[in-house]
């Protein structure tokens, strides 16, 4: 029997138009879901940047930049510059809380355990973000759990300002978004084979070594993806800040949110949005290179 | 140790364990025993296995000696400390892993140099030790490539790369070559064995390959079920198997059962259970006194040393007895008989192909012939 080479063999016409019909059939909807409703409303906002807003608030079309120059202003530098420290302090905590979690996970032997552990990452997820927000409100508030239980033992006379503080948008922050570190920490964690921290231990690496040497580089996937997922929705937070920043802790969100929808000024408020898309590219592509080094 | 039990030894002894027990919780709440009180003495510079089927304890005795795992209870002197209860980074020996367990993210070069930079050596010593290893284990182009890049055989010589160069005082070894093929096994069974000479490191090496086993160590423990049944050179287990396990599970053996009836000198005159007589020389001169008459034994026989002839049993044979060809299988480098004796009794004779011409000169099945072996090359087994 003679082997027929793979480039030889030519598929029938009708067979190719098939093929074409499942790969639309499969990819179809979502690609046009994502067209109508992500990439057309983008370009708007691409468009949008570019304009005046008239004195009622209405889009003036003459094209100009600046609504980038405005940008430059101290008043939004600090903000974006706020943004940025406090979006990178939430992924810092994130992971640092994380991963002994994830680890654990990883390595619990009982499937069972393992299976409630990872719901129970979920369990909060039940309940809506906002309600669960408004629930930090009550517990960080002057009046609040924390406080009085700080004022009753006496280790404190006046009640502490945690609420509309850094620290309060973190706390949210960190709350919000730690299921996101831990999901991808644990699904590369749980990759790694454990014989490698073994074998670091066989040649003198004691567990700080091991864990610097062996077990953090392996499990860098899982960091870059924990730390993506992490960064980037909580560089566009609003509802956290919002809500347990009050008016003093205004990261990018929430400045785009007012642009639009209390000042009216849909051209900055759209500059605005462009230049945070830029910020997290870059962002992710500085974070990708220098991961990709590591693996 | 003290000075009495070095005097007793010519050799200095390199690993010890004495009573030493690892039960591991099992799932339903219960212990496991899967190290079941071994005491073991390992000399310097040898080469030995531990030997047994799986699940019989091998690993984690080789695990407790690489502080991988502690004891439950018990000692582990390495060269005289005891290392009992301290973690494995603090012990003077080094592991080859079953399936090597290089770090994938690092070169070959910077996997065997992670002990030595543990260890603090001065860059330029890890450097010229580093590239002698690789040298040895003749791997000494391949230093930049990853784990990933390697064969097989190539990633176990790094595994034992890595393990050497920290010139450990006992090399450990788990299974190292299970998962290579036949003939890179063997190839690599005559490498280890080089480099072992070469180094003259104490090697500890785990398997359940006994051909492995015997062709490549000084001596051998054969475990099964958590405890060490024997610990003795290749030649003398296999030779002289002091239970029905060992005989068993290293080489083929025809067991017989019977009673002794009389012991004479190193001679013991044994009735089998089909009313035969046999005589079995053993070793060691006044068997007398372990061996009481009509005492439950069995006899084990190798097929190899069984001889096969036709016709009726030459009168001054030794434990010759008549029986049919009940089955013939060619194997090639030899031809296996069962034999068929009187009284439901079979033996299995294996006879070496050395003049093979087919059937024209050799039994077929349903002849009759005989069966006959010296009394030296039978094993006296007290079970």
């Amino acid at each position: 029997m003679t082997a027929v080479p793979v480039s030889k063999i030519e598929l029938k016409p009708t067979r190719r138009r098939v093929e074409t019909l499942q790969i639309l059939g499969l990819i179809g909807p979502t690609a046009l879901y994502l067209l109508l409703f992500f990439v057309f409303p983008l370009l708007i906002v691409f468009v949008y940047s570019f304009l005046k807003r008239g004195v009622y608030g209405q889009l003036v079309w003459e094209f100009n930049v600046l609504n980038y120059v405005r940008v430059f202003d101290t008043l939004y530098l600090s903000i974006l510059w706020r943004s940025f420290v406090l979006a990178l302090l939430n992924t810092l905590v994130c992971l640092v809380l994380a991963y002994p979690f994830a680890y654990y996970i990883a390595r619990v032997e009982n499937a069972r355990t393992r299976n409630l552990l990872l719901v129970l990452i979920m369990v909060p997820f039940w309940t809506n973000f906002l309600i669960r927000t408004y629930a930090w409100r009550v517990i960080l508030a002057n009046d609040g759990p924390i406080n009085l239980i700080l004022l009753n033992t006496g280790l404190i006379s006046q009640p502490l300002q945690l609420i509309f503080t850094n620290f309060a948008v973190v706390v949210g922050l960190v709350y919000g978004y730690l299921p996101f570190m831990v999901l991808p920490l644990y699904a590369a964690i749980e990759r790694i084979d454990f014989s490698l921290m073994e074998a670091a231990s066989d040649l003198y690496a004691n567990g700080w070594q091991a864990f610097r040497k062996v077990l953090f580089p392996l499990s860098m996937p899982g960091v870059i993806a924990g730390s993506i997922l992490v960064f980037i929705p909580s560089l566009g937070a609003f509802v956290t800040p919002d809500l347990l920043g009050g008016a003093k802790t205004v990261m990018i969100g929430n400045l785009i949110q007012g642009q639009f929808l209390t000042s009216r000024d849909w051209p900055f408020g759209s500059a605005f949005s462009v230049l945070l898309m830029l910020m997290v590219l870059g962002a992710t592509l500085i974070y990708f290179r220098k991961g990709g080094r590591t693996l | 140790m003290s000075n009495s039990q070095k005097q007793s030894n010519k050799k200095a002894v390199s690993v010890e364990l004495k009573n030493v027990v690892k039960q591991f919780p099992d799932p339903s709440g219960g212990v496991v025993t899967a190290v079941d009180d071994v005491t073991l003495q390992i000399y310097d510079g040898e080469f030995f296995s531990l030997l047994g089927p799986s699940g019989c304890g091998k690993t984690t005795t080789l695990r407790m000696i690489a502080g991988l795992e502690l004891p439950s209870s018990g000692s582990v002197l390495i060269h005289g400390q005891e290392m009992a209860q301290e973690p494995a980074y603090r012990r003077p020996v080094n592991t080859v892993f079953q399936r090597y367990a290089l770090f994938p993210h690092m070169t070959v070069y910077d996997n065997v140099a992670f002990g030595l930079r543990m260890k603090q050596v001065a860059k330029d010593e890890v450097r010229q030790r580093v590239d002698d290893v690789l040298k040895l284990v003749r791997l000494d182009a391949m230093g930049q490539r990853k784990p990933g890049q390697l064969s097989g055989g190539q990633q176990q010589r790094v595994a034992l790369a890595r393990a050497l160069v920290n010139n450990p005082e006992v090399l450990l070894l788990d299974e190292p070559l299970g998962a290579l093929d036949l003939k890179l096994r063997q190839a690599m069974q005559d490498e280890l064995k080089r480099i072992q000479q070469t180094v003259g490191i104490t090697f500890i090496y785990v398997t359940h390959d006994q051909e492995e086993a015997l062709t490549m160590s000084d001596r051998i423990a054969v475990m099964n079920d958590g405890r060490v049944l024997q610990v003795d050179t290749p030649y003398e287990l296999y030779e002289d198997p002091e239970s029905r396990f060992v005989a068993n599970f290293i080489g083929e053996t025809n067991f017989l059962t019977g009673k002794t009836d009389r012991v004479a000198g190193s001679l013991v005159y044994v009735r089998l259970d089909n009313g035969a007589m046999t005589t079995i020389e053993t070793g060691n001169g006044a068997i007398g006194e372990t061996v009481k008459a009509g005492a439950a034994v069995t006899v084990a026989i190798r097929p190899e040393k069984i001889y096969l002839g036709r016709g009726d049993a030459p009168a001054e044979a030794d434990n010759a007895y008549a029986g049919k060809v009940e089955n013939i299988v060619y194997i090639g480098t030899d031809t296996y008989y069962d034999m068929d004796l009187p009284g439901q009794t079979k033996v299995t004779v294996r006879q070496q192909n050395q003049d093979y011409t087919g059937s024209a000169n050799t039994l077929a099945v349903g002849d009759m012939g005989y069966v006959a072996w010296r009394a030296h090359n039978a094993s006296l087994l007290m079970e």
